[in-house]
């Protein structure tokens, strides 16, 4: 059956200068097995390719991976472009290395939630699945 | 009962079959898919004349006295944010017995990038020691004698500067670098493959790389030139099979490369490292380190026709796995390392690094290091591990497996050679996809509960309390950008430039690099600056990502 | 906005899979900026027809283009639609004609009846091809000579390009379309090259359509075409709507209806009761 109803648009990308790709590869594959359209940026993004990836493709989420331990940096960063270019509706969710004391102070600057490692998949797609209940296809 | 009285093994058989067998749908594989018989027995003996230690093709190991003769060495990597804290560090762990040095660099050093640019904002000393340039390495190394101690760098695509530093601080302790032992990873095949950590464009890097191992033969004669690694392509996801393969195709490409530079197979071959994953599928990781030595040892000597022993020999350094580590109930993980750590001893390595138990979180603490090296210590003199070479030899099961690894390495072989090797079957996104579905495949085990994660998807805990992590002060940055912008100013500015522009010139033409890149270290270019002059003739190298 | 607005020119690039067709628009993209051109990319990918999602995998292919303000790249599932461009693609070209972009480039990969799809929304349609399809090109899908307006064959570097394009060329021969001679283009998109040879022939059919009237013509048949499109997804939806809304229906149909009737039924029924 067509689908009826737009799926919702994910950008997920790599923020700084870390390779780790593993499980953002993972992430984005989950994702469009769960009926989203995942626009997959690459590595070593600037917060600022990142929301004008963002933009440009009319997404509603944007994950971030980094491994580098430089997330207190780079993912309020990101929050802080999305101001800029008054697009603040895209929710900021992201993953790797981080660990559990930063997770309340990324909060704090507006990520919506970050996932750390061994949490399953599922738990990932659940959580958008909440967030944006009208956005899924069949 | 009905007694089949003569066969044994039928008996065994049936007996199995019809006794109880466990239904919790866990796998029985190995956690890379190959199937496992419940038994094996000398039925499963490969056939073959015996082999033994110290003789081709080496499964046993690759010296007639094992462990016996000298223990593996305790080699911890480490680094953090500040040359003058690491060299604490370094000087903490000798104290406690470690026997060799080895340098973890911050993602901007690993990068190719100077503390100071635009793009280390908010990396600068995270998961190593920045290193803008010989001041830094100055302090690294302040009081710890190079002439007596081995030392390994794990750095890539910048790893010719970077040893070039070690040489002239060597220099400056009045130690030649034909004393200098230590080993390079160098390894940038793995880069574009699976850790992403390229800058240059696949041919120039390759030109570096021989470039540093053809020097080094003349120059640096005790130095191992490369760690061909297949830890970060496991790490990445893959199986223990492709890290077989891959990491011995890798191999077998620089030493292609180093032929058609003309060198001698045995001028360099000998000089080969390698660096594998010990992961937690414990017989499988054992097989592993035993088939890489026979595959390694028949390929050096009847394709590339080595005539010396020393070039046939595959040594290697093992890092316990770190995606095996868990951030939940975080002590498991001393468990875990140490099992991991058996299978890299009863594999025979020659090195080895431990994992701390903090470390999926951040950069280990003392006590979280201390406890990784004495883990190590504990399997040298306490286990008896040490004490007969290549004890799992002979055993029905290993040698199986043993076997069917090589059997499955010799396969990717020859897909990689449709290829046309492996630049090409880089470009075509070959391992990237193997690695990638490897991954994905792993991790649907996981959420089906076909393959248990203790701590993650089953004996949970739900109120963990947090454990001390190190955290690196965010000072620390402005602090060493503030430290490379001093060099700089105060540095012979016109010595500096004419050195980089002798570089770039050189980079244009087809002269080893080594020298030129040695004289700008000596005139305190910093690391981004000699990189920016490769760059500026090499250009950069952007991947064709495959998902 | 009128059929007459062909203000940017259209091109759409399809090929099969393993073809390099996002690096040869990526390398296309580099030339009409080095040219100072605007260019919106609009690159579809097959959606899973079981979970709906997708994973699209054209704009990392354009990395040197981020964060330049005057390409922009969307990317689109093809959301179910066979012909591998959405319905909305069509809605997108004209809206960025309407922001004044210079040239849209479409990117399609070539699977199902996309390349039609293609044809009918772009000026001008590339099909690309490369040495190592494995098979030659005689293998090469029927309809593909009718549709493709310029030929790319890229990976010109690899062994067999020659025989690629001779073949291609015999083929062409033994079917020439009537008033314009297909150009075959060798190139590399990765090494950038006869990229300005492939524009060229890009721009001289372009020109052709022009002073042959067709682009007239082609701008009305397409606006008829969109029409038809937009009628016939109405309709589906409808038709499904209609299906699980009302289960008599449904049920009608398992035990004594066809499914020509019955759809006759739905579009008979007026659809804002």
């Amino acid at each position: 059956m067509p689908t009826a109803v737009r799926p919702t648009r994910i950008v997920v990308a790599k923020v700084g200068l870390d390779g780790h790709d593993r499980g953002v590869k993972v992430v984005a594959r989950a994702l469009r097995d769960a009926g989203y359209e995942v626009i997959y940026t690459g590595l070593r993004q600037t917060p600022e390719m990142v929301v004008d990836a963002a933009l440009q493709e009319d997404a509603q989420v944007i994950g971030l991976s980094i491994h580098s331990g430089a997330h207190m940096t780079l993912f309020p960063a990101v929050v802080e472009e999305l101001k800029r270019r008054h697009a603040t509706d895209i929710v900021v969710f992201g993953g790797g290395i981080i660990p559990e004391d930063d997770i309340a102070a990324l909060k704090k600057r507006g990520v919506a939630e970050i996932f750390t490692p061994g949490t399953p998949l599922q738990d990932i797609v659940d959580w958008l699945r909440n967030r944006f209940p009208e956005g899924k296809s069949l | 009962m009905k007694v089949r009285a003569h066969d044994p093994k039928q008996v065994w058989r049936e007996e199995f079959e019809s006794g109880q067998q466990r239904d919790d749908g866990i796998e029985t594989s190995t956690i890379s898919g190959i199937p496992l018989q419940p038994l094996y027995t000398s039925d499963d003996l490969p056939q073959r004349a015996e082999e033994y230690p110290g003789q081709f093709p080496y499964t046993r190991g690759i010296h007639p006295s094992g462990y016996r003769g000298r223990l593996w060495t305790m080699r911890q990597f480490s680094g953090f944010a500040t040359a003058e804290e690491t060299n604490r560090r370094y000087k903490y762990l000798l104290a406690n017995g470690q026997t060799g040095l080895s340098v973890a660099f911050d993602m901007p050093t690993l990068m190719g990038q100077d503390s100071d640019a635009p793009t280390s904002r908010g990396e600068v000393g995270h998961c190593g020691v920045a290193i803008d340039s010989l001041a830094d390495m100055e302090t690294l190394f302040e009081g710890i004698p190079l002439g007596e101690i081995t030392t390994s760098m794990t750095i890539n695509s910048p790893a010719a500067i970077l040893l070039c530093m070690y040489i002239a601080v060597a220099e400056e302790q009045g130690v030649p670098a034909s004393k200098l032992g230590g080993t390079l990873q160098n390894d940038i095949l793995k880069e574009f493959i699976a850790q992403k950590e390229f800058i240059f464009p696949p041919a120039p890097s390759m030109r570096l790389v021989v470039d540093s191992i053809e020097y080094c033969a003349k120059e640096v004669p005790k130095w191992n030139t490369i760690s061909i690694s297949g830890y970060h392509i496991r790490e990445a996801g893959s199986t223990a099979v492709q890290e077989l393969a891959f990491t011995l195709a890798d191999g077998m490409a620089y030493v292609d490369a180093c032929l058609e530079r003309g060198m001698h197979i045995d001028d360099f071959a000998s000089r080969l490292s390698f660096f594998f994953d010990a992961h937690i599928d414990f017989f499988e990781e054992i097989a592993k380190f035993r088939a890489a030595r026979r595959i390694w040892a028949r390929w050096m000597r009847e394709r590339y026709g080595a005539q010396q022993e020393r070039s046939w020999k595959l040594r290697f350094h093992t890092q316990t796995a770190g995606v095996s580590l868990t951030a939940q109930q975080p002590e498991l993980n001393i468990a875990r390392t140490a099992i991991e750590a058996l299978a890299a001893v009863l594999g025979g390595t020659q090195s080895l690094h431990t994992n701390a138990m903090d470390e999926v979180l951040a950069l280990p603490t003392d006590r979280a290091a201390r406890i990784a090296l004495r883990t190590q210590q504990l399997l040298a003199y306490e286990t008896g591990a040490a004490n007969t070479i290549d004890p799992l030899g002979g055993s029905y099961f290993i040698e199986s497996l043993t076997d069917e690894m090589e059997r499955q390495a010799e396969a990717y072989f020859k897909r990689i050679d449709e290829f046309g090797g492996v630049i090409p079957a880089i470009e075509a996104g070959f391992f990237q996809k193997e690695i990638a579905d490897a991954a994905f495949r792993y991790q649907q085990e996981l959420e089906q509960r076909r393959r248990i994660m203790v701590g993650v998807n089953e004996f949970t805990v739900d109120d963990e309390p947090p454990i001390d992590i190190l955290r690196i002060d965010p000072r620390l940055e402005s602090e060493q950008a503030a430290r490379v912008e001093d060099v700089r100013r105060k540095r012979d500015q016109a010595k500096c430039t004419s050195a980089l522009n002798l570089l770039r010139k050189a980079a244009a033409g087809t002269d080893n690099l080594m020298p030129y890149i040695l004289d700008a270290v000596r005139a305190y270019a910093t690391e981004g600056e000699i990189m920016r002059a490769m760059i500026d003739v090499f250009g950069t190298y952007t991947e064709t990502a495959v998902v | 906005m009128r059929a007459e607005d062909a203000a940017p020119g259209v091109a759409g690039f399809t090929g099969a899979p393993g073809t390099g067709k996002s690096t040869l628009v990526d390398a296309v993209v580099a030339l009409l900026r080095s040219k100072e051109q605007s260019v919106a990319v609009l690159a579809t990918d097959p959606n899973s027809p079981f979970t709906g999602g997708a994973i699209l995998g054209d704009r990392i292919r354009m990395q040197r283009h981020a964060l330049d303000s005057k390409v922009f790249i969307r990317s689109m599932g093809a959301r179910g639609h066979l012909g591998g461009l959405s319905l909305a693609s069509r809605e997108a070209i004209r809206l960025l004609g309407a922001f004044g972009f210079d040239q849209v480039i479409l990117e399609t990969v070539g699977v199902g009846q996309s390349e039609l799809e293609v044809a009918a929304v772009a000026d001008t349609t590339v099909v690309v091809l490369t040495p190592n399809l494995g098979d030659s090109v005689q293998m090469i899908k029927a309809g593909i000579l009718e549709i493709a307006d310029v030929f790319a064959v890229n990976k010109a570097d690899l062994d067999g390009h020659a025989r690629v394009i001779a073949e291609l060329r015999g083929m062409l021969n033994l079917s020439p379309k009537k008033d314009w001679r297909q150009p075959i283009i060798p190139t590399v998109a990765i090494r950038q090259e006869g990229i300005e040879q492939l524009w060229s022939a890009v721009l001289a059919h372009r020109k052709h359509l022009e002073t042959s009237g067709r682009l007239m013509e082609l701008a009305a048949t397409r606006l008829r075409d969109e029409t038809a499109e937009v009628a016939a997804e109405l309709a589906r939806r409808r038709a499904w709507q209609a299906l699980e809304e009302d289960p008599a229906l449904a049920e009608r149909l398992m035990k004594d209806g066809t499914p020509y009737r019955t759809a006759e039924e739905i579009l008979q029924r007026n659809p804002n009761r």
